[in-house]
């Protein structure tokens, strides 16, 4: 069954959005007239070659980017319809992100970089919290090491556990593995479907046939069309 | 069972503000030079503004306290010719007008046991001076005081302890005083803030100045204007009652131009440094671009990072003012002996004093090292909190907002010096106006210097590649692109450097019209001074042993004294000359054939420019002196060049001064030697004569035009020590952005190594990049160094003095300012490519 029609309420949802940008020369279309819906508890994965438009389409789920046409809503919420602030405030809470070179802070600590969601969010949190997280992925070890200090497979997995420590409704993943190797790769996809696995709506661009196989649903972006492969 | 631990209360949340501030405290820990050169820039802005305040404020101190020793609570001075004033008129106000608060006084300049220093002698009637001075003067160790013949009180026991003896020396007189109490000032009892002046009684004073039944003045503490009418009723006619507020604010007044200019200097080394603090802001958030970028993807708003990095700025500020307070400090110990030597030449008597830092300098100064970085560092933490994530994250953006950056300056740099151009135009006489338009005249053309550079370098670009290769033509494209980084470091060296050369030109052309007067004005061959204090006036029989002198073809005699006519406090100059000596007045007013004949004629009067323009004066108008038979008006026949005094001269013939002024000799004699006599066999004749002063000084032509020199030299110290400092400060800032972008290039480097470039190539490329900036830099700075020299000439300079000059570009000057551009943008090369040279491919390659 596909998870876009399944009984979880629907997180994010595109509708007609376009994205172009100008070149020195032309306007190149990235995405073109997308429609796109996914749910809590989906893990999405998003394929297509470089340049097709991925980290696009999920800059445009961010808030990072707005589009030219259509409208993009997360949780309900028309982010088309809010301002910078109004959209870096809604993604401090409800949207988690985790970048293919790991984003973490270099001069916080491990501990103190998973504290900074929960501080933006004012959340009351004890560091008992946060070190029992790290215990549960194995980097309890390192709560106190600074990032540079870290493996990129340990520093990824701090990233993502970054990204979903205030519990937000979407996590938007930009080739989490497209900077380790197997070993570290499969522990970080074993962290994101855990997550997705927790109810939490995972979209993840990649271009690793073996992050893809993780995923259950698969769309690819050609020609700023987005294509959903049907569930087997 | 259940748990006997109570659940542990979740800790309240750290703020994220405070996360995001340490973040950034630990970046510029990591890494702390744009912090250092911040803090630098700042520091350096705030010491010169301290530095000048405290200096001005000093001098200004001392003068005020030497006042007020001298004069106390007085608020009116009655005063007489140079012969002085009669006892008589004493009495008549105390007596006759019912004047209680009234103080005798006799003042004169001693030498103390054949000490070259001059110190103030006070002559005072203890019995009446207490109305005046309440007892302060005398107060303290009163029961320490001895009775003996004689007595002197003296500021400093320690140095001349009680009971010992001082041989004091007026003119030819001596006279062996014996110590007899320490002197007060009102302010406190610090015996060195009376320094200066010994205090004896007037009956002793009048004794060994041998001026019995004379006063030097009366001091006055009058309650009202009715007082002061009824007091002028008592006076005669040569007689002057002097209101003291009026004549303090009149020698004040003559010296807010040349504070005015120092307070310049000041504020342009604290421009110079905001375009730093603007630049290393610029910087530290080009640095920063990954981390910003960072911190919005998480989820921080562009007020909550623009907030932090304010608040990390204003901590960066107030290191930054704290230590530029103490560096003003530490300024002004080396400013104030220069700023109080320049006052001592240019305007009246001063003594060194102490510095005091008083309070509204330290808040004036924070509030501009404040105020200043706020404006500087607005701009970029704007923009950084305003940009977009994606913007941020992309090395272009910095490339393309700086070149968007110059294009849009270009506009304002236009309107910038147009601005400036009106504004000191229709500044009327307001110097500080005067001085904004030139900033803004001079901050125009500067602008648009990375413009400038930008479009040189595109279009010296391919011919450098043709003529010098590849590692020139690399080198000037690297230039274009790193416009960003170093654009606003380029304005400000361009800045520095002009504002110095402009300076520098000034001063030269000053010197060039002072040397240029000197030739024509000073036309004898020795220049004879009585330098006797006190008494220093040829006496008859001098005059004339002189001039039976061998070898003195001819002799000149003249004297200047202060007065307080209409126009306020000036010098009087009486010349007794002949007609080839006049010649040496370089006229400026319309050519008269009878102007000699006419200034030989009773009650007229010639007059330097200064003095006209300062007064609004021309030919043909009247002036009104106090002369002996009270105030008489006299013709403007004529206007001369003169640079000897800034507040102006009024120049009469002997006979003229003769007949309407007290007139106890000439103090200066000028002597025309017949051709091949011996100066030094005169020289040694006149200082031999019987009735020669017991000090007179004897000067030969080229002495006197050194000294002058020198004098004028010393006069620009303190001019030149700022100037400096703000290209210091320039030159900092500028090998600090060459050397951050070179560093940053480190991994560009390497790979340039791995494709095939040597390091003498690479190296070569550091330098010629950088020595190239500079040079352009330098380069643009010289018309602006040429249009801030004629604007200082033209309309600064007139309006500070009163004066023209004529303008002498010396080429040297303008190379060395380009030689200074040029090779401190090389040395900012130096260290990265040394850096380079050392750096393997490979770690350069890990860095990427």
């Amino acid at each position: 069954m596909n998870r876009s029609q399944s009984k979880y309420p629907s997180v994010a949802m595109m509708t007609g959005v376009s994205r172009a940008f100008d070149d020195a020369r032309f306007t190149r279309t990235v995405l073109n007239n997308i429609d796109f819906t996914a749910n809590a508890g989906d893990l999405v994965a998003i394929t297509g070659p470089s340049g097709s438009g991925k980290s696009t389409f999920l800059h445009l789920l961010g808030g990072i980017d707005v589009p030219d046409h259509g409208h993009i809503a997360v949780n309900g919420m028309d982010l088309t319809s809010l301002n910078e602030t109004g959209r870096t405030l809604f993604r401090r809470k409800h949207i988690g992100l985790v970048f293919q070179f790991f984003n973490l802070i270099p001069t916080l600590n491990v501990i103190e970089n998973l504290r900074l969601p929960l501080e933006l969010c004012s959340i009351r949190s004890d560091d008992s919290t946060i070190l029992a997280l790290l215990e549960r992925f194995g980097l309890e070890h390192q709560a106190h090491a600074y990032p540079d200090l870290l493996s990129g497979g340990e520093q990824q997995r701090v990233a993502v556990i970054r990204a979903t420590i205030h519990k937000p409704l979407l996590i938007l993943a930009d080739e989490p593995t497209g900077n380790l190797d197997d070993c570290q790769s499969r522990a970080v996809l074993d962290l994101i479907r855990q997550i997705s696995n927790d109810g939490t709506c995972v979209i993840m661009a990649t271009h690793s046939q073996s992050a893809s196989e993780y995923a259950d649903r698969h769309c690819t972006i050609k020609n700023g069309k987005l294509h959903e492969a049907s569930q087997a | 069972m259940a748990s006997s631990t109570k659940p542990r209360k979740p800790e309240r949340p750290g703020s994220a503000t405070g996360t995001l501030l340490k973040v950034f405290l630990r970046e510029q820990k990591k890494s702390p030079g744009p912090f250092f050169l911040t803090l630098l820039s700042v520091a350096t802005g705030v010491a010169a503004i301290v530095g000048v305040d405290i200096t001005s404020y000093s001098a200004l101190n001392e003068f005020e306290r030497a006042s007020r020793l001298s004069s106390g609570l007085a608020t009116h001075q009655v005063v007489g010719d140079a012969a002085g004033l009669d006892e008589s008129i004493y009495a008549a106000i105390k007596l006759d007008g019912g004047f209680p608060n009234a103080a005798p006084i006799i003042q004169a300049d001693v030498q103390v046991n054949r000490n070259d220093r001059t110190w103030q002698l006070l002559g005072i009637d203890p019995l009446s001076d207490y109305r005046i001075r309440e007892s302060a003067l005398l107060g303290g160790e009163y029961t320490e005081q001895i009775e003996t013949a004689w007595p002197i009180h003296v500021p400093n026991t320690e140095m001349w302890p009680m009971g010992s003896t001082l041989t004091l020396r007026y003119g030819n007189r001596q006279q062996q005083f014996t110590v007899a109490g320490r002197i007060f000032d009102q302010a406190g009892p610090s015996a060195m803030q009376a320094e200066g002046f010994l205090v004896t009684d007037i009956m002793w004073a009048q004794a060994f100045l041998n001026r019995a039944g004379l006063l030097t003045r009366i001091d006055l503490r009058l309650d009202s204007e009715a007082d002061s009418r009824d007091i002028q009723m008592l006076l005669p006619g040569s007689v002057r009652l002097i209101d003291l507020q009026t004549r303090h604010t009149a020698q004040k007044d003559m010296t807010r131009a040349f504070r005015t200019n120092l307070t310049a200097l000041g504020y342009l080394t604290l421009l110079v440094a905001m375009f730093l603090i603007y630049s290393s802001t610029v910087f530290q958030i080009a640095r920063r671009r990954e981390l910003l970028s960072q911190l919005r993807t998480i989820g921080y708003t562009h007020f909550e990072i623009a907030r932090v990095l304010a608040a990390e700025l204003s901590i960066i500020a107030l290191a930054g003012v704290s230590t530029g307070i103490g560096l003003g400090y530490l300024l002004s110990t080396l400013m104030l002996g220069l700023v109080t030597d320049t006052i001592n030449i240019l305007y009246f008597e001063l003594a060194h004093g102490t510095l005091a830092l008083p309070i509204q300098t330290i808040l004036k100064s924070a509030a501009m090292g404040f105020l200043g970085t706020a404006v500087a560092g607005a701009v970029p933490i704007r923009e950084a909190g305003q940009v977009t994530v994606q913007a941020l994250a992309k090395r272009t953006f910095e490339e393309g907002r700086a070149l968007t950056l110059s294009r849009k300056m270009l506009p304002a740099a236009t309107c910038c010096f147009g601005l400036g151009t009106l504004i000191l135009m229709f500044s009327g006489q307001s110097l500080a106006i005067a001085f904004a338009g030139l900033f803004l005249l001079v901050l125009g053309p500067v602008a648009s210097t990375p413009w400038l550079i930008d479009h040189i370098c595109r279009a010296l670009g391919p011919l450098a590649g043709r003529t010098l290769g590849l590692v020139a033509k690399t080198a000037v494209i690297n230039i274009r692109s790193h416009l960003s980084r170093t654009g606003i470091s380029v304005i400000a060296l361009c800045l520095a450097v002009s504002a110095s050369l402009g300076v520098a030109l000034m001063i030269d052309s000053f010197r060039y019209s002072v040397e240029n007067w000197i030739t024509h004005y000073m036309r004898s061959d020795l220049y004879v001074v009585s330098t006797v204090p006190g008494e220093p006036h040829f006496s008859g029989l001098f005059r004339a042993e002189m001039e039976t002198v061998d070898g003195i073809q001819g002799t000149g005699y003249s004297t200047r004294i202060s007065i307080q006519s209409e126009l306020g406090l000036h010098d009087l100059l009486a010349m007794d000359i002949g007609p080839s000596s006049f010649r040496g007045f370089m006229i400026q007013s319309p050519p008269q054939a009878d102007l000699w004949d006419r200034f030989n004629q009773p009650r007229t009067v010639l007059i330097t420019e200064s003095f006209a323009n300062r007064h609004d004066l021309s030919v043909g108008d009247d002036i009104r002196l106090p002369t002996a038979q009270g105030e008489t008006s006299f013709e403007v026949i004529g206007i001369y060049l003169d640079y000897s005094s800034e507040h102006g001269l009024a120049t009469l013939s002997w006979d003229n001064f003769d007949q309407y002024f007290p007139n106890p000799g000439p103090t200066t004699a000028s002597l025309i030697l017949q051709p091949g006599a011996i100066s030094s066999d005169i020289r040694q004749a006149i200082s031999n004569l019987e009735s020669a002063p017991e000090q007179l000084l004897i000067r030969s032509n080229r002495e006197l035009r050194e000294q002058i020199l020198n004098v004028f030299d010393q006069t620009f110290e303190v001019t030149d020590i700022l100037r400096w400092l703000t290209v210091l400060v320039a030159i900092a800032g500028m090998i600090f952005s060459l050397v951050a972008l070179q560093l940053e290039r480190a991994a560009l480097n390497a790979k340039l190594k791995a494709v095939g470039f040597s390091r003498t190539q690479l190296a070569l490329q550091i330098i010629s990049e950088t020595s190239t900036t500079g040079f352009l830099a330098g380069l643009i700075a010289v018309p602006v160094g040429l249009t801030l020299c004629l604007s200082l000439i033209e309309v600064i300079n007139v309006r500070s003095f009163g004066w023209t000059m004529m303008t002498h570009i010396d080429p040297m000057l303008i190379l060395a300012a380009v030689g200074v551009s040029t090779l401190s943008a090389a040395a900012a090369g130096i260290y990265p490519a040394m850096r380079m040279w050392r750096t393997p491919i490979t770690a350069g390659l890990r860095d990427e």
